[in-house]
């Protein structure tokens, strides 16, 4: 670069910050003033030559609308789209930045292929040949079932749309799996259980018409942050009551009107004994529970996952009202008082609110009720809540599971990149098959009708030797897999192969045979679904760098070469339309109709069901939705139309702090870094806010060891240890004899640590409860 | 050089003083409210200390009533590798 480049280059970084920079003091002016106008003059020159167009937000799963500053083929600013019902113009910090990330200087540009031990830079032509002719050979080698797909819920709909029609339609195999198993599956398994159905029946409007919103276990202040202010904003205008129901202090509970701390795992307790109190003070909404619910059980006792092969099936049955309420009778306040550590009068005043029949309230979880050994039964417990009172799929009554990653919903969920699913249904109905089937012109059994691995067992498949060949796109399990070391060292055994799809070098790009670059997020065209049922479409901006390729377009490429080709008869200019022509008829009718292309493109999202051009807010009920029937709720994702009340009792954790291992270790994330750290620990900005991990100590804990922030703990399980800086009193405080530690840093990787044990039904392991023991190192 | 950005809100009535204060000061560009009493300031200075003796005069700036801290930004290259 020569001097006069140079001073170009960088005058124009300087003219993007301080576009930034008055675009962030607009936007906070409009926060604080709605009413605030500005000339169009600041508003033209803090924008200067810019062209902007829409996308939602690379990030987390709230799926804020953003407006992207284009110039001279760059992407350069960013600022809230204020069309966007979702965020109304405003952004949280990765938000505003979140541009930066697709211009780190160790940005992945060219393919690289593994040659005695040494990268070697190769062509996409050559690097796409050896991946297809590597799948080829482990197929004929080692069958359809040693090759395997994992994805992400950061592919767009399209791309894995693309994984999920080339491993059940192409290979012949239910060896897909998404990262999304790590933080939404309890989610899934809680609503099918209850309702039949998966994804929430209220959306964020809730947020405009509740009373109340009890947060369970959900630090919305740092990972919804957009939301949360949402939240605040009612505050302010209303007078809502904020509850922050959780193990550890956060900026969330300093927020919140209360903040009640309890012992990890006895959430369960705490749902239970909540309704216990509904059921004895007559606060149950019994016209609503007679219509429109029937009550169940399942096994107990369902062990933990952590043995390989692990199988587990539940099997409901019916129960009637007088049992349920007798094995309510197990978790009196007083009793859940002494698992929980949550005061009885906490637990009535919790219960009281869910009671009072003219308070409408909303309930938030994520990773808390998810992440849990018991997520499916948290999920059931928390709606058990919501239907014993009937406040729900009404304005404003909304039990809401949150996503953490912007097309976790869209893609993973509704996509079905999961081993037991399809875009429509499950591969285990011989009907959803036959759907498949017809649309994808595939004899019916080229689809298998047995679900193979979820993630954890993939990885355990990988290191067992069953799997030979791993692709994995847009994620990072060397650093989110619970138990790591055991999953690092199969995946590096001698004769696995292993293809890495990604825009930066990670702990996976480590681990890889063959590294393809990946065009990322606005360098192709995609869309995003959001936590509520939102569809996003987001144009192609830019250029990709190098030699990058959407991950779709990769899968794509490959299938063609394994004779596949039949099976994506489309164009690289017109294939994201046509996928979505094609996707668009798996959902079919009135329960889960998508905008159709034109639509998503002329707007900032879409809900879906979207009927007769109409979006759906509220599900299962003939007021919001029109697949409901009859005068109010219809729980149509049921034979009988009935949402079912569950009886789940508590059971412990598997592993729980002893004399040996005495603290409790969760994990987690920060507001400033994307999960990993792979995008967001490119932007100088992010990263000097965090520059690294750390583990968070209580107050007392400290004393007792004599640690202050900074001084160097070495924290150990039965699985690893690591030396982490110690932060006493800062960002979050866990209670008495726990321990936090956030995972976005790979030099510091916790998951070495975590044990990986599962709920059973739901698959999803449980990163926030295992023992440890620490000294200052 | 950092940047940075502020909302500035003037005394009643001192807003016109105040604006053609700041107008005329160089390292900053300010954008008026068109219907409050409010102005967003963007400061671009040739380094910390020049930064922090515009602050230090901004805020003993007699007109002010007080400003908020938005947005800061160091303008060394952002683009980094893996960490």
């Amino acid at each position: 670069m020569n001097r006069e480049e140079y001073n170009i280059e960088t005058q124009s970084r300087r003219s993007f910050i301080k576009h930034m920079a008055a675009a962030s003091a607009i936007t906070a002016a409009t926060t604080m003033l709605p009413e605030v106008t500005f000339a169009k003059r600041a508003v033209t020159s803090t924008s200067g030559e810019l062209t902007w167009k829409k996308s939602p937000c690379r990030f987390c799963g709230v799926g804020c609308g953003l407006l992207i500053g284009l110039q001279g083929g760059k992407a350069v600013a960013v600022k809230g789209d204020p069309s966007s019902s979702v965020n109304k113009g405003l952004c949280c910090v990765k938000g505003y930045h979140s541009v930066m990330a697709l211009y780190g200087k160790d940005r992945l540009r060219k393919p690289l292929v593994k040659r005695n031990g040494k990268w070697v830079e190769v062509t996409m032509q050559e690097a796409l040949d050896l991946v297809a002719s590597k799948m080829k050979e482990t197929i004929a080698k080692s069958g359809k079932d040693s090759v395997s797909i994992y994805g992400s819920g950061q592919w767009t709909i399209p791309d894995g749309y693309v994984a999920s029609k080339f491993m059940k339609a192409g290979i012949g195999s239910n060896n897909i799996e998404a990262n999304a198993r790590l933080c939404m599956s309890s989610a899934v398994t809680g609503l099918m259980t209850s309702f039949g159905l998966d994804e929430p029946m209220g959306c964020y409007e809730d947020i405009d018409h509740a009373d109340v919103f009890i947060l369970w276990g959900n630090n919305m202040a740092e990972m919804h942050p957009v939301l949360f202010s949402r939240l605040l904003d009612q505050r302010l205008k209303r007078g809502c009551t904020i509850i922050d129901l959780s193990t550890r202090t956060t900026r969330t509970s300093l927020a919140a009107d209360k903040s009640i701390l309890f012992n990890p795992q006895s959430d369960l307790a705490i749902a239970n004994s909540i309704c216990y109190e509904l059921v004895h003070n007559d606060w149950v909404n019994k016209s609503f529970v007679q219509k429109h619910c029937v009550f169940k059980k399942g096994k107990t006792n369902i062990g933990y996952g952590l043995e390989d092969k692990f199988q587990f099936t539940d099997e409901p049955s019916g129960i009637d009202f007088d049992e349920y309420r007798m094995f309510l009778d197990d978790y009196t306040p007083s009793k859940a008082e002494k698992f929980s550590g949550v005061s009885v009068k906490d637990i009535i005043y919790l219960a009281s609110l869910y009671g009072n029949p003219n308070k409408k309230i909303m309930s938030f979880w994520c990773m808390g009720p998810n992440q849990h050994t018991r997520g499916t039964w948290m999920n059931n417990l928390i709606y058990n809540i919501h239907l014993l009172t009937g406040k729900i799929s009404t304005p404003g009554n909304s039990p809401f599971s949150l996503t953490g990653q912007p097309s976790a919903c869209g893609t993973v969920r509704e996509v079905g990149t999961l081993t037991h699913l399809l875009p429509h249904g499950t591969v285990t109905n011989e009907e959803d098959r036959k759907h498949a089937a017809e649309i994808w012109k595939v004899p019916v059994e080229k689809i298998p009708a047995k679900p193979t691995y979820h993630t954890v067992e993939m990885f355990r498949a990988l290191d067992r030797g069953e799997i030979k060949f791993m692709w994995i796109q847009v994620t990072n399990p060397m650093v989110t897999m619970p138990n790591l070391k055991r999953y690092r060292n199969g995946a590096k055994k001698e004769d696995r192969f292993i293809v890495v799809s990604d825009v930066y070098p990670t702990p996976t790009t480590d681990i890889a045979d063959v590294i393809l670059p990946s065009s990322m997020w606005i360098e192709r065209e995609g869309m995003f679904g959001n936590s509520e049922r939102r569809t996003q479409h987001f144009e192609k901006m830019i250029e990709p760098q190098g030699e990058c390729m959407s991950d779709g377009w990769q899968i794509i490429e490959v299938a063609r070469r394994m004779g596949h080709g039949n099976l994506f008869p489309w164009t690289k200019e017109n294939h994201i339309e046509e996928i979505w022509k094609e996707y668009s008829r798996f959902h079919e009718g009135n329960k889960h109709a998508i905008a159709p292309y034109e639509v998503l493109k002329a707007n900032p999202g879409i809900q879906w069901p979207y009927v007769n051009g109409k979006e759906t807010k509220w599900r299962y009920h003939s007021k919001y939705d029109p697949a409901a029937k009859g005068e109010s709720f219809d729980f149509y994702g049921k034979p009988d139309g009935k949402a079912w009340i569950w009886q789940r009792p508590y059971e412990p954790a598997p592993e729980v702090p002893d004399v040996e291992y005495p603290f409790w270790l969760n994990t987690g994330r920060v507001l400033e870094h994307w999960h990993t750290g792979s995008m967001t620990r490119r932007i100088s900005v992010l990263h000097q806010a965090v520059p690294h991990s750390y583990v968070e100590l209580n107050t007392q804990d400290a004393a007792e060891m004599n640690v202050r922030t900074g001084d160097k703990i070495k924290l150990m399980s039965r699985r690893g240890e690591i030396i982490l800086p110690a932060s006493v009193n800062e960002r979050g405080q866990p209670a008495k004899g726990q321990v936090f530690v956030p995972f976005f840093d790979e030099s510091m990787l916790i998951n070495e640590l975590t044990l990986d044990s599962f709920c059973p039904i739901s698959r999803q392991p449980d990163y926030k409860k295992c023992a440890v023991k620490m000294m200052k190192a | 050089m950092p940047i940075k950005s502020f909302l500035v809100f003037p005394h009643s009535g001192k807003e016109t003083m105040l604006f053609n204060t700041l107008a005329s000061q160089n390292n900053c560009e300010v954008f008026p409210a068109e219907n409050m009493s409010v102005f967003v300031l963007v400061t671009d200075t040739p380094s910390d200390q020049d930064d922090e003796v515009f602050l230090r005069n901004l805020q003993a700036e007699e007109n002010l009533h007080h400003i908020n801290f938005i947005s800061g930004f160091i303008t060394e290259p952002y683009e980094q590798g893996r960490v």
